[in-house]
C-alpha cells in the first residue's frame, strides 16, 4: 500500500510534501549528444514480423536504426499497435530480429550464446504484469532473476530487501503474487527487475496501472537509477513523463518517424496531432495561447510557462 | 451459479507460509518421505493400516499448522465424481473373488464384505494422496522443490540428461494446478460476465452446468498455452537459462531433524510393508 | 432516492474467506451512483476498487441484502436471475486479455449479440459499429487472433466486446489505461454520448485528469473504506496533495505553480482551457 519510500523522507502517506516532486522535473538537463562513446544497444536496418498461422505475416517493425548510449534516458512514444513493445523486446534478446541486427555491448542478440550477458545487462519490464509468475511467494519471485544470474546469497538478500523497499512491498513480502491487485503486480514485475541490476533498465508502460504517487515516485526513483549512471528507456502514453528524458524517439506504424530532444520532438505539433499523440498539460496550454495570437514560445513544465510569463512582463 | 471465486481455490499445488517445521525441513527429505508415504498407501492392506497412515498424514498436516477443511476443500469441484464413482464400483463389484461374505444381493447386483472394503480404502487412499501431496507442496517454495527434484535426479544428470529442466518441469506442473484453477475462474468470470441467457437454470440445473464447463474447455486450452508462452518470455527475461549456475534465496541444509524424520518416514514404509504378510483386518 | 442506479451501503468482501490466505478487500463501502451519471472511482493500488466493481456485475455476491443494489434489484438475493441482470449491466475488466476468450477478435465481439440472437447482417452491424466506436479498424482486425495483439489494441476489443452488448449501465475498469491519447479522447468522447444517450458509466481510473474531465460524481476509496464522495471539483479543491495516494489534475497543479509565482489567477479553475483562457486574460491586459 506504500509508494516508492525508500527516496527521500516521505514516508508518512497523507499529508506529505508532494509539492516536491509535482512537476517532476527534479534533474532537468541540456541534452547531451553522445557522438564520442561507443553505443550501448545498436540498432540497425531492423525489420520484425510476427508469424501467426494462416495469415500473412505482421510487418510490427519497419527498417528501425537506433542508437542508445550508456547512461541514456530514452522515451519511446507511439500509437497502440506502432511497435513499441516489439522494439522493447528486440533489443533485450527476446525476439530475434526477422531482418537486421541488434546489438547490446557489442553482442549479437541473434547468439545464444550471449543471451546470458545481454539479459543481465538489460533488464526489461514487460508490459502485462499478469501471468508473469514464477514463484509461489512476492519475496522468491523478486529474487528468481538474480538468482539465475548466480548472486551470492548474501547480496541476493540485500538485493531483494532493497528493491522490496524501493516499490513499496515489504508489506507483501509473504503474499501470494497471484492474489495481488494489478497496480501492486506491476510493482513486482519492477522489483524483479531491479533485483537484477541491469545497466539498462526497460519499463514498457510500467507507471500505466500506478495510482497517482506511485507514479509520481517511479518516475522520482527512474531519475534518481539515471543519475547513479543507469540507462533508462521508457515506453509510455503519458506524455508528461516524456519532459525530462534525454531524447524521445515516435513510432509510427512501425517506423521510427520522429526523434530529437523532447523540446524538439515537441514543437512538431501537427505531425504529433496526426498520428494520434498529444502534448504534455504545459504544451496544451500554450499551443492555445499561441493559436490565439500570444508569442510565448513552447514552454512544456510549470517552471518555463512561469519564465514565459515573466520575459513577456518585461517586453 | 455459485460465486466462482470457489473455482481458483485449489489448494494442491499451492503454497502456504506458516512457518511451521514441516516448512523448515529440507526439500529432499519431504520429497522422499512424501513418496515413501505414497508408497505405504499403496502398498497398505485392509482397513487398521490404512486407518493409522491416514490419521498419521493428518497429524503431520496439523504439524504444518495447515488447516485440514483448506485441504480437502479442494475435494470440492470432484465431490459428484467421486460419488457416482464410488456407488457404481460399490454395486458392480460383485462377488470378487469369493468367498467374502454377501451382504446384499437383489438380481444381479451383489453386495459383498470385500466390495466394501474396496471402496472404503479406496476413498481413503484417495484422500491420503491429496494430503500427501498437498502437504509437500504447501510447505515448500516452488524454488525449493526444483532443487530437491533436482537433486534426487543427480544420478541422470551424471549420465547427461536435463535434470534441472526435468526438476523444473515437474515443479511446475505441480504449480500448474491452481493456475489452471484460476485461469478457469477467470474465463468463467468473463463468461459470466457477459452472459445473458442463464433463463431458467435452475430446472436444468445439470445440463446448463455440464454445458458450461464445456463451454469453457476450449478457452482453457487456448489460455493456458498463451499463458505458458508468456510465463516463458517472463523467465527468459529474467535470465533463466536452466539451473546451472542457479543460486537461492533461502537455501535449504539438511539438519538433524531432517536425518531424525527421514529415519522415521523408511520405518514407517518398512512396517507397513511388513503387516502385508500378516492378516489384519 | 428513486432514480439511483446502484446503491452499495456498508459493504464488506474477504477474499478466499475461511482459508489462510484470506485478504480483507471492502470494509466498509459505500457507493451511489443516479441513474444517467458518470461517476468515477478512484484510489490507490490495493483500495479495492476492481473488487467493487466486480460487486456492480453481481461476478461477486454480498453476504446479506441490503448492502449490493444494482437496476432496483439486490444481488443478494439467492434466486435473483444474473443473466437477466448481466444482459443490462456490461463490465469491462481491467485486465483485457483476461476478458477476452474467443480466437478471433470478431467472435469475441460478438459473443453477447449472438447470445440475445442477433445474427447475419444485423450482428455484422453491431460488431462493426462497435469497432469504430473504439477506434478499430473492422476490416484489418476482424479476422485477427485475439491474443497477437498488442496492450492497447487488446483493451479496445475488450470495450467494443462489452459495448456490442448495448448495455444500459457500464462498468469500466481503468479502460482507458494503455490508450494512446486518440484513444483515450475517443472513450471520453463516446462515454460523453451514451451518457447524453441516458447511459450510466462508473469507472475506476487513475488519471485525475480523465476523473475531472469526464466524471459528474466521485468515490474515493482508500483501504476498503469509502473516505469521501463529492464532485470532482469540489473534492479535489478540498483534498490535500498526496493524500490517499492521490495528486489533484495536472490543471490544478499547474494553476498553484502559477499562483505561487506570484500570477494573478482566479479560483476555481479546473481545465487546461480554462486555465489557458485565465492565463489569455491576464496576458492581454
Ligand atoms: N504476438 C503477436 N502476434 C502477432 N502480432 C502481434 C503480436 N503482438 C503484437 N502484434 C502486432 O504487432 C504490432 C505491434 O505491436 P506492439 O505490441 O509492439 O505495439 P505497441 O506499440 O506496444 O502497442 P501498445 O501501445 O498498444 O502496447 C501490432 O499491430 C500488433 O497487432
Ligand atoms: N483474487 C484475489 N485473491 C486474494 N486477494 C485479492 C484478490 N484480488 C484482490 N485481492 C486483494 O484485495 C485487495 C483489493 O484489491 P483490488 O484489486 O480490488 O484493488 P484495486 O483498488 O483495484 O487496486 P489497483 O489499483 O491496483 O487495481 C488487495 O489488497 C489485493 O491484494
Ligand atoms: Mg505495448
Ligand atoms: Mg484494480
Amino acid at each position: 500500500m506504500v509508494y516508492f519510500p525508500s527516496l527521500g523522507s516521505y514516508n508518512d502517506r497523507d499529508g506529505i510534501n508532494v509539492e516536491a516532486f509535482i512537476s517532476l522535473a527534479p534533474c532537468r538537463r541540456e541534452t547531451v549528444f553522445f557522438t564520442m562513446a561507443e553505443p550501448f544497444i545498436k540498432v540497425e536496418n531492423l525489420f520484425y514480423s510476427y508469424e501467426v498461422p494462416s495469415m500473412e505475416p505482421i510487418p510490427a517493425l519497419v527498417d528501425i536504426s537506433l542508437r542508445i548510449m550508456p547512461g541514456e534516458f530514452l522515451a519511446i512514444v507511439g500509437h497502440n499497435g506502432s511497435g513499441k513493445s516489439t522494439l522493447a523486446k528486440c533489443i533485450s534478446g527476446l525476439l530475434t530480429p526477422t531482418q537486421g541486427q541488434v546489438s547490446v555491448l557489442g553482442l549479437n542478440t541473434r547468439q545464444p550464446a550471449n543471451q546470458r550477458q545481454i539479459r543481465a545487462a538489460v533488464g526489461l519490464v514487460l508490459q502485462n504484469p499478469d501471468n508473469q509468475f514464477v514463484a509461489a511467494v512476492v519475496e522468491e519471485e523478486v529474487a528468481f532473476g538474480a538468482e539465475n544470474l548466480g548472486i551470492p546469497q548474501d547480496s541476493l538478500r540485500r538485493r531483494v530487501d532493497q528493491a522490496l523497499l524501493d516499490t513499496g512491498l515489504q508489506q507483501e513480502r509473504y503474499a501470494n503474487p497471484h492474489n495481488l491487485s494489478a497496480g501492486l503486480k506491476s510493482r513486482l514485475a519492477i522489483a524483479g527487475i531491479l533485483a537484477i541490476a541491469p545497466q539498462c533498465l526497460i519499463l514498457d508502460e510500467s507507471t500505466a496501472l500506478l495510482d497517482p504517487l506511485s507514479r509520481a515516485s517511479l518516475l522520482l526513483m527512474l531519475h534518481e537509477l539515471h543519475r547513479s549512471g543507469l540507462a533508462i528507456v521508457t515506453i509510455t502514453h503519458y506524455m508528461d513523463e516524456v519532459i525530462d528524458t534525454d531524447r524521445v524517439i515516435v513510432l509510427d506504424a512501425g517506423k521510427l518517424v520522429i526523434e530529437g530532444s523532447p523540446r524538439q520532438v515537441f514543437q512538431q505539433e501537427a505531425r504529433l496531432r496526426e498520428i494520434g499523440l498529444d502534448l504534455p498539460p504545459v504544451g496544451q496550454i500554450a499551443r492555445g495561447l499561441r493559436t490565439r495570437g500570444l508569442d510565448i514560445g513552447y514552454p512544456l513544465t510549470v517552471e518555463e510557462l512561469i519564465q514565459a510569463h515573466q520575459e513577456h512582463k518585461y517586453d | 451459479m455459485a460465486s466462482l471465486e470457489g473455482l481458483r481455490h485449489v489448494s494442491i499445488g499451492q503454497y502456504l507460509p506458516t512457518g511451521s517445521f514441516v516448512h523448515r525441513l529440507d526439500a529432499r527429505l519431504k520429497l522422499a518421505a512424501c513418496v515413501a508415504l505414497l508408497a505405504a498407501l499403496l502398498l497398505a492392506r485392509g482397513y487398521l493400516v490404512n486407518i493409522a497412515l491416514l490419521i498419521a498424514i493428518i497429524g503431520l498436516v496439523t504439524a504444518a499448522r495447515l488447516p485440514l477443511s483448506y485441504l480437502l476443500a479442494s475435494l470440492k469441484p470432484a465431490l459428484p465424481f467421486i460419488v457416482i464413482l464410488t456407488v457404481m464400483q460399490l454395486l458392480f463389484y460383485g462377488r470378487g473373488t469369493g468367498g467374502s461374505a454377501v451382504w446384499v444381493e437383489w438380481g444381479s447386483l451383489v453386495i459383498s464384505a470385500e466390495g466394501v472394503q474396496l471402496v472404503v480404502v479406496s476413498l481413503i487412499r484417495f484422500i491420503g494422496l491429496l494430503l500427501c501431496v498437498s502437504l509437500l507442496t504447501n510447505t515448500t517454495t516452488s524454488s525449493a522443490l526444483t532443487h530437491g527434484v533436482e537433486w534426487w535426479l543427480r544420478p541422470l544428470t551424471a549420465i547427461g540428461l536435463p535434470g534441472h529442466e526435468l526438476a523444473l518441469v515437474l515443479a511446475i506442473a505441480l504449480r500448474f494446478l491452481p493456475i489452471l484453477g484460476e485461469e478457469l475462474e477467470a474465463i468463467g468470470q468473463a463468461q459470466a460476465s457477459r452472459t445473458i441467457t442463464t433463463g431458467t437454470v435452475s430446472r436444468w440445473h445439470f445440463m446448463a452446468g455440464a454445458r458450461r464447463i464445456a463451454n469453457l474447455i476450449v478457452p482453457l486450452f487456448v489460455s493456458t498455452l498463451r499463458r505458458a508462452d508468456e510465463l516463458a518470455l517472463a523467465m527468459q527475461a529474467r535470465c533463466y537459462q536452466g539451473g546451472k549456475g542457479r543460486t537461492q534465496l533461502n537455501p535449504s541444509n539438511w539438519r538433524t531433524a531432517d536425518t531424525f524424520a527421514a529415519l522415521v518416514a523408511v520405518a514407517v514404509l518398512a512396517v507397513v510393508i511388513i503387516l502385508r504378510h500378516f492378516p489384519i483386518p | 432516492m428513486i432514480d439511483a442506479v446502484v446503491r452499495i451501503q456498508h459493504l464488506a468482501h474477504t477474499y478466499l474467506a475461511g482459508t489462510p490466505l484470506a485478504a480483507q478487500a471492502l470494509i466498509d463501502a459505500s457507493l451511489t451512483v443516479l441513474h444517467g451519471s458518470v461517476t468515477a472511482v478512484v484510489g490507490p493500488n490495493g483500495a479495492g476498487k476492481s473488487t467493487l466493481l466486480h460487486f456492480i456485475n453481481a461476478l461477486v455476491r454480498p453476504a446479506s441484502d441490503d448492502q449490493v443494489q444494482v437496476l432496483g434489484l439486490d444481488t443478494h438475493t439467492p434466486s435473483l436471475d444474473i443473466g437477466v441482470l448481466r444482459r443490462r449491466v456490461g463490465l469491462v475488466m481491467q485486465y483485457p486479455q483476461q476478458q477476452l476468450f474467443e480466437r478471433f477478435v470478431g467472435d469475441d465481439i460478438a459473443f453477447g449479440p449472438r447470445q440475445e440472437g442477433l445474427q447475419g447482417e444485423a450482428l455484422r452491424k453491431r460488431v462493426f459499429e462497435a469497432m469504430e466506436v473504439v477506434g478499430l479498424n473492422p476490416l484489418t482486425f476482424i479476422d485477427r487472433h485475439t491474443f497477437s495483439l498488442s496492450g492497447g489494441e487488446m483493451r479496445r476489443v475488450a470495450l467494443a466486446g462489452v459495448l456490442a452488448m448495448q448495455p444500459e449501465l457500464l462498468i469500466l475498469d481503468e479502460v482507458t489505461t494503455g490508450l494512446d491519447p486518440r484513444g483515450r479522447k475517443q472513450v471520453h468522447e463516446l462515454l460523453r454520448n451514451l451518457r447524453d444517450r441516458g447511459i450510466t458509466v462508473v469507472f475506476a481510473s487513475n488519471d485525475m485528469d480523465e476523473v475531472l474531465e469526464i466524471a459528474d460524481h466521485m468515490a474515493v476509496l482508500y483501504q476498503g473504506r469509502t473516505v469521501a464522495e463529492d464532485i470532482p471539483t469540489v473534492l479535489f479543491n478540498s483534498m490535500q496533495s498526496g493524500q490517499w495516494g492521490l495528486l489533484p489534475p495536472a490543471a490544478m497543479r499547474i494553476r498553484q505553480g502559477l499562483v505561487q509565482a506570484g500570477i494573478p489567477l482566479p479560483p476555481g479553475i479546473s481545465s487546461l482551457s480554462g486555465l489557458e483562457e485565465a492565463l489569455w486574460q491576464v496576458w492581454r491586459d
